[in-house]
């Protein structure tokens, strides 16, 4: 079991989740807890089971094992009971096509009994398409819209499913506002996404799933941390025979040579020492931990995911 | 109080969308109108039975083939699986994307039956009109949850609303054919065969007992709807297959 146990009295807690479609596993015992407050952001690659694990979460699909609670209830049961306090972004918005955007935002407040609030639209720059029908709408505008809608309830927990994708950056730091001023409040935010970079700026903790399991999880920094550091740089000119001794790994690919080490500062030296005697241009030189779009393209590389 | 709120958007959708607005408004009640004027001609055996085919004709265009075509396109475009995360109960969901719809064909049915008893004399017992009306519409509705409920897309639902069409039509004419004994009781589990028994009781009198005449068609007609609502509850998809 990939079991995961971070925090007191979590706002979700999934142990051993497991959703099968026939023969085919999509969910693999996955575990993870969310507590309050935390930014959790699950990592992966079209297919990995997020999309899977979050349906789950929101009692739109039944686990096929394991369990899954939301602020101590169960989803698949308690849909109804919990949908006043949890809010969801989907990777589709769902809107009805000819309702306008005011009218989305105001049938979505009223289905929760909660009053009219046309400022949200402007929080998310779309007071000036208030009239228009949600078909009109561009992808980035349509984004926005959910997130007015998720935004309106006030949640407790948020799942958002992807809720940057099609935006443009002004949007997308907007929508990091926003998550960031729910998480502020208290609200505990299950987030999956493509973009690493926004995984390294807004989560506290991440998941990165692979083939349906959580192949690494921990902070960004606790990741980034257990792989080894990356130095890339162009020598020129460059005789791969004259490189001094290293402790890393080197391997080269059309004249870029990568050194993969746990010793970043003594390789470094070493090869700026090399340049320095041999009149070596380091040209696009690049030193630092592993990032996250490494490690992804590692895990994906792997035969399998590695368990933890 | 969801299902009012729910059942204002269905309405406003339907008025924005022409294919629908024509489908579920337009054709039924020329449908209605054209065969209330076939009477005219003596082609129908009495009012009443002219009633029943106007009425059946009316819940299967306006409520059964709409309703399969909407909530196709609402899972399609996953309105119905956004719904679904909303405090909303599935019993006001239902009610909030079905009720405009036979709210539309009550009004056509108003009109239309309206003109058939300006021309033929008003029926004898109108509380069964709108018994047979109830009946039909939650049968119909149920129909529409469970064809949608095997139709990807609102294209297909063209096709896939023919077996039910076909069910209820036979019903409904069948019930029409004077018959006795054990096939009658048959009969009137049919789908649509109650429709037109209680309109034509409603229109040309009840001959006997009026609880007599009623029990059996009105008892047999709402199993079928309890069963048909019952299946469709059990198969019915909130968001496309995976």
């Amino acid at each position: 079991m990939n079991a995961i146990s971070h925090r007191p009295r979590p706002a979700v807690e999934v142990r051993d989740l497991a959703c099968r479609y026939g023969a085919f596993t999509a969910v693999d015992r996955v575990a993870f807890d969310v507590a309050p407050g935390e930014l959790f952001a699950l990592l992966g690659t079209n297919g990995a089971g997020k999309t899977t694990t979050i349906e789950t979460a929101i009692g739109m699909r039944r686990p096929s094992a394991g369990t899954v609670r939301v602020l101590g209830r169960d989803p698949w049961t308690h849909r109804r009971d919990l949908a006043g306090t949890v809010a969801v972004i989907g990777q589709e918005t769902g809107f009805a096509d000819d309702l306008t955007a005011a009218e989305t935002l105001k049938l979505w407040t009223d289905l929760h009994r909660l009053p009219a609030n046309e400022a949200l639209l402007e929080r998310v720059d779309l007071a000036h398409r208030a009239a228009v029908r949600v078909g009109a709408l561009s992808g980035g505008e349509r984004r926005r819209l959910d997130l007015a809608l998720a935004v309106a309830t006030g949640p407790t927990v948020l799942f958002a499913d992807e809720p940057t994708t099609g935006l443009d950056p002004a949007s997308r730091r907007r929508t990091w506002g926003l998550l960031r001023e729910l998480t502020a409040q208290g609200a505990a935010v299950v987030l999956t996404t493509h973009y690493l970079d926004e995984a390294a700026e807004l989560a506290d903790h991440v998941a990165i799933m692979d083939r349906g399991r959580i192949a690494r999880f921990g902070t960004v920094a606790e990741i980034t941390a257990s792989y080894e550091a990356r130095i890339t740089v162009r020598p020129r000119p460059f005789d791969p025979i004259t490189l001094p001794a290293l402790a890393g790994r080197s391997s080269v690919d059309e004249g870029r040579l990568t050194v993969r080490t746990t010793e970043l500062q003594a390789d470094l030296h070493r090869l700026l020492d090399w340049a320095a005697r041999g009149g070596v241009e380091l040209a696009d030189l690049k030193a630092g931990p592993a990032t996250l779009d490494e490690i992804f393209a590692e895990l994906e590389a792997e035969p399998a995911a590695a368990v933890l | 109080m969801t299902a009012i709120t729910l059942a204002v958007a269905e309405t406003r959708l339907i008025l924005r969308n022409r294919t629908v607005l024509v489908t579920a408004a337009i054709i039924p009640l020329a449908l209605g109108l054209a065969i209330g004027q076939s009477n005219v001609y003596g082609v129908a055996e009495s009012a009443g039975a002219l009633a029943a085919v106007q009425l059946g004709m009316l819940l299967v265009f306006g409520l059964f083939m709409t309703l399969t075509m909407t909530l196709t396109a609402r899972r399609q475009q996953l309105y119905l699986k956004r719904l679904r995360t909303s405090p909303a109960s599935t019993a006001s969901i239902v009610a909030g994307l079905a009720s405009p719809l036979a709210l539309i064909v009550s009004a056509q049915s108003a009109v239309v039956l309206g003109a058939s008893a300006w021309a033929a004399g008003v029926p004898a017992h109108p509380e069964l009109l709108v018994l047979a009306f109830v009946n039909g519409a939650v049968t119909m509705t149920a129909f529409g949850f469970l064809t949608a409920s095997f139709t990807k897309t609102p294209e297909a639902a063209q096709i896939t609303v023919l077996p039910g069409m076909f069910v209820f039509m036979i019903g409904l004419f069948w019930a029409l054919v004077p018959i006795d004994g054990p096939a009658a009781l048959i009969r009137l589990a049919v789908p649509g065969a109650a429709l037109t028994d209680l309109t034509v009781l409603a229109w040309d009198g009840t001959e006997g007992g009026y609880l007599a005449a009623i029990a059996e068609p009105l008892a047999l007609s709402t199993a079928v709807a309890l069963l048909a609502a019952a299946v469709a509850a059990k198969l019915f998809r909130w968001q496309p297959r995976a």
